[in-house]
Order: C-alpha cells, then sequence, then structure tokens
C-alpha cells in the first residue's frame, strides 16, 4: 500500500482533509468525528480553541476571535484594501512588512494562525483513520503569489506537516470532475469562496489535464458578500447607528444565516437583537434586496471569466461545461449569471463544498505512487520578474506560462567595480515595480571589480511543479555564483518557522486543544464500553443511589464526548472515575479471584 | 502507431542506462530511466524534430506530451533527488522549448544561432523600406482602434505579410542548411526574422483592439 497523503483544502472560512480509501476519494470523517473544520481561532479565558468551538465563542469573545486569517497569508499592511479597523479583532504592522493577528499579550503570524487549523485537521484525521499523518497536499487559490504560496508552506510545516504540493484550488476541483466524470473538452472552472475567487480555463484529454490560463481575485469571497449585506442593514435598517465590534460581529452572523436562507427562500425574516445601541426588531429581507446589494460583486466575477477565456483564446460557446465550486456558487444569482454567460447550465453534481479537497487527495494519491492514470499540467497566474532602471517590471516567466518553467537573463553592472547587485524580485502584470507584488530582494555579491557594464550577470528563474520561484544568478565571466539570501517582503523568514516549530513544541503539554478532545473522545468512549460489559453486575456491588448517579452520569458523559469542549470533557471524565472506583476495585477484585480459581482458562 | 519513419533522426540513440534504442531523447521506454542531456542536444533534438524552420507541431505536441506523461515530477515525488531534479529541470525545459518552437520568430532566432553559433542573439531592426512599407499599416491601426475602420481585413493583411516571410525563410533556412554559412543568406534571414518580430507585435495589437470592440 502506497503511504498516505491527505488531500487538504485549507479555506478561508471553512477547511478540510480529503484521502483515497479503499472506496475512493472521500472526505475524513466518522461517525463521531468529522476533518471538516471552521477556519476560526479563539483565544478566551477557557484557553485557545479552534474550529467549531472557535467559531461559536464569535460572538463572547469578538476581540480575540480570528477569522479570514487566509486572507493576510503572505501579505503586507499596504496589500490590504478593506478597512482593518472594522474588524473586530486587531491587526498590527509587524516589524517587517508584515502583518500580525493580535491576541492579549502577543501577535501571531497569519502563518501560525493556519498552523492551528491545519494541527487539528491532522489530529483529526489521525484519530478518524487510524495512522499518522506526516504529509499532504494543500490547496491555495489559484490566484495566490509566490509570497502567498510560500506562507502556505510555512504553516504547514509548523503544524508538523509536510506539503508534498501546494496544489490550485480550482485545478485540484478539475481534477476530481475530470476523473469522476470521465470528461473530456474544454472546462470552465468557476470557484467563489469564501474568501477568494478563481477562474480556470483547462482542457481535458484522455489522460492529462492542462490548465490554458486562470484569473481570479484573492480578495473576492462570501465574507465580502456577507460584508455589503451587513452593511446595507446598518445603513437602510439602524439608520448608521455607531456599532460596537460586538454588533458588528452580530450583524456579521446575521447577514450570513440571510445569505444562506436566501438560497432556497425568496424572503427571509431575521430578529435583531442588540440590546447594546438598543435595538431589538423584526427585519424582513427580500432575495431581490440580497440580490442588489451583491451584484456588484457578482459582475465582477464575469469580469475575470471573460479575460480569463480570452487569456486562453476562446470564447464561451466553445466551453464544454461549467464546474461550479465554493459554497457561494449556492447563491442563485450567481448560478443565474454564470449561466446565463454561457448560455448553457452549469454542472452542479459535484458537492462544491468537498471537490476541493477531493482533487488534492487523489492528487495526493498520485504524488504517493498509488496511481498513474493521470497528469495535471498546471500554470502560473502572475508573471515573475525583477526591477529594471526606472523602477520599470522585466518580466522573466510570463502570466499562463506552464510549470515547471525556467527563465534567464543576462544583465550587467552601472558603476565601474561595482562588486554586488541588488536583484528585487517582483510579481504582477503591471509596467512598473510600484504596481506590482514586491516577493523579496537578493543580492550577486563577490563580482570582481570591472569596469561597468562588462559583467555579465545571469539570472535564473525556476518556478517548480507547485508554483514556487528559486533565483539563482552567476557571473559568467568570473562564474561567481550568487550568495543568495532571499528575504521575504512579507512572510516568515527561515529562522523564524524553526523557532516558531520550536516553540510550539514546548507550548504543546499545557495546550488544551483539539489533541486532547480527540484523546479525552477516546477515553470516554473506553469507559462506557467497560462500563457496558460489567454493569449488569452492578446491583451486586453499588446501593440503588449510587447507580442511579453513575446512570445519569453516563448520558452526560456521552452528550459531553459530542461537543466540542476537551475542558468539560477531562472534568466529566473525572467526575467518572470518582463515581466508580470502588465499583471498578470491587469487580477488579473479584475478577483477580476468579481468575485464582481457573488458572487454566484464558 | 508511431511508425519508424516518425524517428528516423534518431540516429539510433541509445539509452545511457540499459542501452535499449530510444522512442524519446529524455527517457527510455525500457527501462523507464530518465537520459541525460548531451553535447548535441537543442530544442528540436529533445522532441526527435530535425533541425528545419519548417515546423511539425503535430510530432512536437505528440512527442510533448508523451514525455510530460513520464517525466513531471508529480511521478517523482518518492524518487531519489538526483531524479527529481533530472525530471524538474526536464520538464521545464519541454515546456521552454515547446514554447519557442511554436514561435515562428524565436524559432528562427533559435535557429539561426545554432546553424551560426558566432553570430549572436542581437537582430537589430527592421529593414528602412519594410518600417516604410508598414507605415501605412500602423496608421489603419491607428484609425480602427479610435473605431473608424475596420479591423477584420487588417488583420487579414497582417497575417498575409506573416505567411510570407515564414515561407521566405523557410527556403532561407533550407539553403543555409544546405550549402552552410553564406553571408548574404545570414543578412537576409536576419531581415526577415525582425519583419517577422514587427509583424508579430502588429498581429499581437489588431487581436488586442479587435477584443476591445468585441
Amino acid at each position: 500500500m502506497s503511504e498516505l497523503i491527505l488531500g487538504i483544502d485549507l479555506g478561508t472560512t471553512n477547511s478540510m482533509a480529503a484521502w483515497v480509501g479503499p472506496q475512493g476519494p472521500e472526505v475524513v470523517e466518522s461517525e463521531q468525528i468529522t476533518s471538516h473544520v471552521p477556519s476560526v481561532v479563539s483565544f478566551g479565558q477557557r484557553g485557545r480553541l479552534v474550529g467549531q468551538a472557535a467559531l461559536a465563542a464569535r460572538l463572547e469573545q469578538p476581540k480575540h476571535t480570528f477569522y479570514s486569517f487566509k486572507r493576510f497569508m503572505g501579505r503586507g499592511p499596504k496589500d490590504i484594501s478593506e478597512d482593518l479597523s472594522r474588524l473586530p479583532f486587531e491587526v498590527r504592522s509587524g516589524d517587517r512588512d508584515n502583518l500580525l493577528l493580535w491576541a492579549e499579550d502577543r501577535g501571531y503570524s497569519p502563518e501560525e494562525m493556519s498552523s492551528l487549523i491545519l494541527v487539528e485537521i491532522k489530529t483529526r484525521a489521525e484519530a478518524i483513520l487510524g495512522q499518522p499523518v506526516k504529509k499532504a497536499v494543500i490547496t491555495v487559490p489559484a490566484y495566490f503569489d509566490d509570497g502567498q504560496r510560500q506562507a502556505t508552506r510555512d504553516a504547514a510545516e509548523l503544524a508538523g506537516l509536510e506539503a508534498v504540493r501546494i496544489l490550485n484550488e480550482p485545478t485540484a476541483a478539475a481534477i476530481a470532475y475530470g476523473l469522476g466524470e470521465k470528461q473530456k473538452g474544454k472546462v470552465v472552472v468557476y470557484d467563489f469562496g469564501g474568501g477568494t475567487f478563481d477562474v480556470s480555463v483547462l482542457e481535458l484529454k484522455e489522460k492529462i489535464f492542462k490548465v490554458l490560463s486562470t484569473q481570479g481575485d484573492t480578495r473576492l469571497g462570501g465574507d465580502d458578500l456577507d460584508q455589503l449585506v451587513a452593511e446595507q442593514i446598518a445603513k437602510e435598517f439602524l439608520r448608521g447607528l455607531e456599532l460596537d465590534p460586538h454588533s458588528r460581529q452580530y450583524l456579521k452572523k446575521v447577514a450570513e444565516e440571510i445569505k444562506i436562507n436566501l438560497t432556497s427562500q425568496t424572503h427571509t425574516k431575521t430578529h435583531i437583537h442588540l440590546p447594546a445601541i438598543g435595538v431589538d426588531q423584526e427585519l424582513v429581507y427580500t432575495r431581490e434586496q440580497f440580490d442588489q446589494a451583491i451584484a456588484p460583486l457578482v459582475t465582477r466575477t464575469l469580469g475575470h471569466i471573460a479575460q480569463a477565456l480570452d487569456q486562453a483564446n476562446l470564447t464561451p460557446e466553445e466551453i464544454d461545461d461549467v464546474v461550479l465550486v465554493g459554497g457561494s456558487t449556492r447563491i442563485p444569482l450567481v448560478r443565474h449569471q454564470v449561466e446565463q454567460y454561457f448560455n448553457k447550465p452549469p454542472h452542479i453534481r459535484l458537492n462544491p463544498d468537498q471537490v476541493v479537497s477531493l482533487g488534492a487527495a487523489i492528487q495526493g494519491h498520485l504524488l504517493a505512487g498509488g496511481r498513474r492514470d493521470f497528469l495535471l499540467m498546471d500554470i502560473i497566474p502572475l508573471s515573475l520578474g525583477i526591477e529594471t532602471l526606472g523602477g520599470t517590471f522585466s518580466k522573466l516567466v510570463l502570466k499562463n506560462a506552464s510549470i515547471p518553467a525556467k527563465a534567464t537573463e543576462v544583465f550587467s553592472t552601472s558603476i565601474d567595480n561595482q562588486t554586488g547587485i541588488d536583484l528585487n524580485l517582483f510579481q504582477g502584470e503591471r509596467e512598473f515595480v510600484k504596481d506590482c507584488r514586491n516577493l523579496g530582494r537578493f543580492k550577486l555579491a563577490g563580482i570582481p571589480p570591472m569596469p561597468a557594464g562588462l559583467p555579465k550577470v545571469e539570472v535564473t528563474f525556476f518556478v517548480d511543479n507547485n508554483g514556487l520561484l528559486t533565483v539563482t544568478a552567476e557571473e559568467l565571466r568570473s562564474h561567481v555564483k550568487a550568495q543568495i539570501d532571499i528575504v521575504p517582503t512579507h512572510g516568515l523568514k527561515r529562522a523564524e518557522v524553526s523557532r516558531m516549530i520550536k516553540e510550539s513544541y514546548e507550548k504543546a503539554l499545557d495546550d488544551f486543544s483539539m489533541r486532547n478532545l480527540v484523546e479525552f473522545r477516546a477515553k470516554a468512549e473506553a469507559i462506557e464500553a467497560g462500563l457496558v460489559k460489567v454493569w449488569e453486575q452492578a446491583p451486586k456491588y453499588l446501593s440503588p443511589a449510587e447507580i442511579k448517579a453513575i446512570e445519569e452520569h453516563r448520558q452526560a458523559l456521552l452528550k459531553i464526548a459530542q461537543g466540542d469542549d476537551p475542558l468539560a470533557l477531562k472534568a466529566a471524565i473525572d467526575q467518572m472515575g470518582h463515581l466508580t472506583r470502588e465499583f471498578a476495585d470491587a469487580i477488579m477484585g473479584d475478577a483477580a479471584k476468579s481468575a485464582l480459581i481457573k488458572p487454566g482458562k484464558g | 502507431m508511431a511508425g519508424a519513419a516518425t524517428h528516423h533522426h534518431h540516429h539510433n540513440e541509445r539509452c545511457q542506462s540499459c542501452a535499449a534504442q530510444l522512442k524519446h531523447r529524455l527517457y527510455c521506454d525500457t527501462c523507464e530511466k530518465i537520459q541525460q542531456l548531451g553535447q548535441g542536444d537543442d530544442y528540436f533534438s529533445i522532441f526527435g524534430h530535425p533541425r528545419t524552420f519548417k515546423l511539425d507541431p503535430k510530432r512536437i505536441e505528440k512527442n510533448f506530451e508523451e514525455m510530460m506523461l513520464a517525466l513531471h515530477p508529480d511521478f517523482y515525488a518518492n524518487a531519489e533527488a538526483q531524479e527529481q531534479t533530472l525530471s524538474l529541470e526536464h520538464t521545464a525545459l519541454l515546456n521552454e522549448a515547446k514554447n519557442a518552437l511554436f514561435n515562428p520568430y524565436l524559432r528562427g532566432r533559435y535557429l539561426l544561432t545554432l546553424l551560426v553559433p558566432e553570430l549572436g542573439t542581437v537582430l537589430g531592426q527592421p529593414p528602412q523600406t519594410f518600417i516604410l512599407e508598414t507605415f501605412a499599416l500602423q496608421e489603419a491601426l491607428d484609425e480602427a482602434e479610435k473605431g473608424r475602420r475596420d479591423i477584420g481585413p487588417l488583420s487579414k493583411q497582417i497575417s498575409k505579410l506573416s505567411t510570407e516571410i515564414e515561407e521566405a525563410l523557410e527556403q532561407q533556412f533550407g539553403k543555409l542548411t544546405e550549402y552552410g554559412d553564406q553571408p548574404e543568406l545570414v543578412e537576409a534571414i536576419r531581415a526577415g526574422l525582425s519583419k517577422l518580430k514587427f509583424l508579430i507585435n502588429l498581429r499581437d495589437r489588431a487581436r488586442s483592439i479587435e477584443k476591445s470592440l468585441s
């Protein structure tokens, strides 16, 4: 059997894992536990909470409950167009061009936050599958740049996972679709998720799935739709009342509920209860109002489709099928607009929430050597290059180039006896570097002194199959190789990743996280199983009152074990220990005696 | 289905590991070993394509896909480091080579440096007469951009000019291969390539005008 490589969809609002089991690709879940985890982390009096429990704490702990941090991965203060002060939690600029999410006493990098989600998924998957998980294929929006991809890989490393492959989300969906539906032809994947939007155009052949073009917006998702609805409610219904963090969070939650209700209903009634600002009213919201609120963003996604088709040299009529991915594609207006654009109903047989993780699992299966029945040929979403004279952007690898890709270009010095060259790396489509994303800089040092213009510095860009860039440089006359030390502009330095890994091991001991919960659940299950076995003997050893107390607590324990609170579960287990100690001792004593009486058996 | 005729340019190349005759330059289908690149390898040879300006796109595409299916790094995730590196480098090369070969200007420039290595890659501007000839075409594009002229016929005219130059280059490259380095021939090819580059730019501009109008 091949090694297990999990497929993980690390989403803005929700994350989950899938694997290829004996039944084929499936989401990792059992009757008790699921790997489907809201991408939310909360720091409160009860310690650190991750996933569903953190999501539940969002209203009580608005300042210390962090969500949508995927949007800050590999980004700096200047990249964030949204008003950070509107967020219920605090985001501060770090000492470089990075962002930190501030909880009580310290700042957490978006990588650390994401790693907590990954640890949660890893732990759950291990409990469900009953085997250790060390490797994963992790998906990212196709439009993620190099910095955002590196940050994702760092998050995996912090979580003790090797990201054997960073896979584009729409491409992952196309794998699941191509293999599951045995389709061929030109396919558009329209991926409208919680925080990002991607559209990819693919050509599916016999065994080759080739990405032709990709286009997207890493700051456009269901979150933004909720925000628009919340703003509309605040403006029209609350008439511009001053909102505190709690109210803002509350309204956002209301907006999300309205959005979900309106996928199946044409209007919805919500009770808005905000005592802090004196609001306690019914709100009727129609689908028409909703469509009106979100229309600008839906139209924006159509613009991206047009660009992607243009880059692939195709027209809407030439597309054989449109695959919808991401929770936001459940919105009737979105489906309607996409259908109108292509003049054909989109493909909706695949579950839009699961298809990305399933595709990632299939790719993981291939990487592990478990199959060889398809090949994915992907592309780079944004051009890569360096800054040249006058702040112009000199592209070396062009957008939509097939990866792995390699490009070289020769540069020279501008001053006599110059012994070093600073290279500033950028990614984007604009003419000037000021309009592109700065990835980092590196220095080619040790060039022998020569007159200006004489050295020939060959710079090589190599983009691997993950879309990750490495840069090397060599002075061709002296064969001096670059002493390369890329300092990422927004992400973590290697030393920081190592330090964080060390710290997380030290902290793990007193950390009541999911890890404990899974263990406690197993313990609770073992206690229950043990009790079932011996319970008929209880009247022999226990008073009716004792029996009643234990019976009651059994029910309570089972219920708490279904929940997500490790501390409560621990307390319930301890309580059960107290209640049953004497009973257990008595039974053990008798069992030992009977073992002495019947030594031949067993 | 690949008959012997498809591969007669291979000069009976043999696998560096098991000595079986190679069907693909970069990969041995017999022992499944990745092949190292050699001295005589170029964008053409790795696809088993002759060094000619005239292109057989089907052969390139077929060889490209077959080698990708054998060499892609996703199939070497558990392989030894050296194999992984070769897989990455070879697939990057295949992408780079295919891109260059499918672009007539890049293909011509590459072939010229292969045949006349001492020439360098700098081509310079197209001849003045050509720029004057195409001046009217550029003005017409300006007009079309403002919506005062139909873009369709202009695009056709640009394509026709490109095809003519490509056909001339095919013949000139043929002669260069057959009779060797002749200064006049080399000059004619250089001029032809610089014209082609110019026309490709015009074609791209025509295309973007066409799109902005639709």
